[in-house]
């Protein structure tokens, strides 16, 4: 037995991981999606004129941007359960995940939207458009296109950021890596196999995000 | 935009949902079972994916005397005192040593394991039953453990140190060293898978006491363990279970 590479083992141990890496995908794909709608919210929020609105937005983002991730996923699965929110591993990792991620992408609309020209709007009031017209139907259809690259990296951070949730035990990839070296003592195959699995997700996906840069640069 | 709002409801009901399945086990006849499944041979998450290991095989017999059905839940080992006590599980059965220190967040059941330094020898081996037998042997243990600092605080003893255990006990069917002096629940399924060739010396030379931890508040639980476990070690139940893990 050595504590050296062995590519037996890896090979032995690849569905498993493979295993992992399907929960590291479900978890950030849902993630990534209720973190959109949340972001979607407090965005506009963070853009309006309403201090009721604007406010919390903002101390939203501040909160969940100035902790760190590892803390959040502490708090929703040890934490709530003294205020009687008692969640199994899966809902903690993504209500924390998503939560995270929200604060992020409330962000990246708030960017997309002040990207968009101020005529704009003039333009939709002196056409008798409501402020919620005006957002709906001019301005996020085009601070969405623009902001898609932005989404795009939000993803591939939270592949990567998702095997924070291994610490309340969610089997995903990384957990899984270190299961597998708790029974065969050796950490390097496995933890390359479990880093190769990540690459796999986020090199094919970053070339997406290129390529939307691309055709948006052109487009303009 | 319509239908990625739409598959987004979806997904967020669809989240929720499964969070009522997970978080609320309020079904009285299952037994919630934490455990750090990372500690082979006593509880391990095998290459298939499903719990593995001596204390897994022990809760479900537990489970049984008690009519319950049992239901397992991995946890990091650093956070499963505050999961126990946060109610994400009824009981820790984890290889978890009695200490005066966690009695203090957790009740203990009475112990049903005894970990500690045992020895082995040869089939054929008759002149070490004890501790004091190993003076003038060559005494093979695993490099860094609890056995090497054991025999190496022993006067007059050979000690052989290698990498892996299993290496030490290959020497020791192999007739190059006399005994290896090692954790139990680590070097006794080696004398389960080779009883041909080793046999166990009778007793610890080191003990500590394994217990089921429950929260503190559930004593009703708790009185049904230590009854199940008790009728588990009286019908040979216990026995079986051990046996399957450890030899005879």
């Amino acid at each position: 037995m050595s504590l050296g590479f062995r590519p037996d083992l890896l090979v032995d141990i690849l569905p498993e991981l493979l295993r992992g890496a399907r929960i590291t995908l479900e978890l950030t794909i849902i993630s990534v999606a209720l973190g959109t709608l949340i972001g979607l919210v407090v965005g506009v929020c963070r853009v309006s004129h309403l201090k009721i609105l604007n406010v919390p937005a903002a101390l939203y983002v501040e909160v969940l941007r100035g902790t760190p991730l590892l803390v959040q996923v502490m708090i929703v699965y040890y934490g709530l359960p003294g205020v009687g929110i008692n969640l199994g591993q899966m809902p903690s990792g993504i209500l924390a995940l998503s939560l995270n991620s929200g604060a992020y992408v409330a962000e990246i609309f708030k960017a997309g939207i002040k990207s968009i020209k101020k005529g704009q709007t003039e333009a939709s009031f002196s056409l008798g458009m409501t402020y919620g017209q005006n957002m709906r139907y001019v301005i996020l259809p085009q601070a969405v296109r623009n902001i898609l690259p932005a989404l795009g990296n939000e993803f591939i951070a939270l592949i990567k950021d998702s095997s924070l949730v291994s610490v309340i035990a969610i089997e995903e990839l990384l957990r899984r890596g270190m299961i597998v070296y708790s029974r065969t003592y050796n950490a390097w195959t496995p933890l390359l196999g479990v880093a190769m699995l990540y690459l796999c997700m986020t090199v094919p996906l970053s070339r997406v995000v290129a390529y939307l840069e691309r055709r948006w640069e052109i487009n303009d | 935009m319509k239908k990625i709002i739409a598959v987004i409801l979806v997904l967020l009901v669809a989240t929720l949902a499964s969070g009522c399945i997970g978080g609320g086990d309020n079904d009285d006849n299952v037994l919630v079972v934490g455990t750090d499944a990372t500690y082979p041979p006593m509880e391990y998450i095998n290459d298939q994916g499903a719990f593995e290991g001596f204390d897994i095989d022990f809760a479900r017999a537990l489970a049984e005397a008690m009519g319950m059905d049992v239901k397992f839940i991995n946890s990091d080992w650093a956070g499963i005192i505050p999961s126990l006590n946060a109610g994400k599980f009824d009981i820790i059965i984890s290889s978890m040593t009695i200490t005066e220190a966690r009695m203090e967040s957790v009740n203990f059941s009475d112990p049903y394991f005894y970990a500690g330094q045992v020895i082995i020898v040869g089939i054929e081996n008759t002149d070490i039953d004890g501790e004091d037998d190993l003076v003038g042997k060559k005494v093979g243990v695993q490099l860094g453990t609890t056995g090497d600092t054991y025999c190496t605080e022993m006067d007059g003893v050979d000690v052989r140190r290698y990498n892996k255990i299993g290496d030490a006990v290959m020497d020791l069917i192999n007739g190059n060293i006399d005994a290896v002096v090692s954790d139990n629940s680590v070097c006794l399924p080696f004398v389960a898978d080779n009883p041909d060739d080793l046999k166990a010396v009778e007793g610890l030379l080191t003990v500590e006491s394994y217990g089921i931890a429950l929260p503190k508040g559930d004593t009703e639980l708790l009185e049904k363990i230590n009854e199940a476990l008790a009728g588990m070690q009286a019908s040979g139940a216990y026995d079986d279970v051990f046996a399957q893990w450890f030899g005879g």
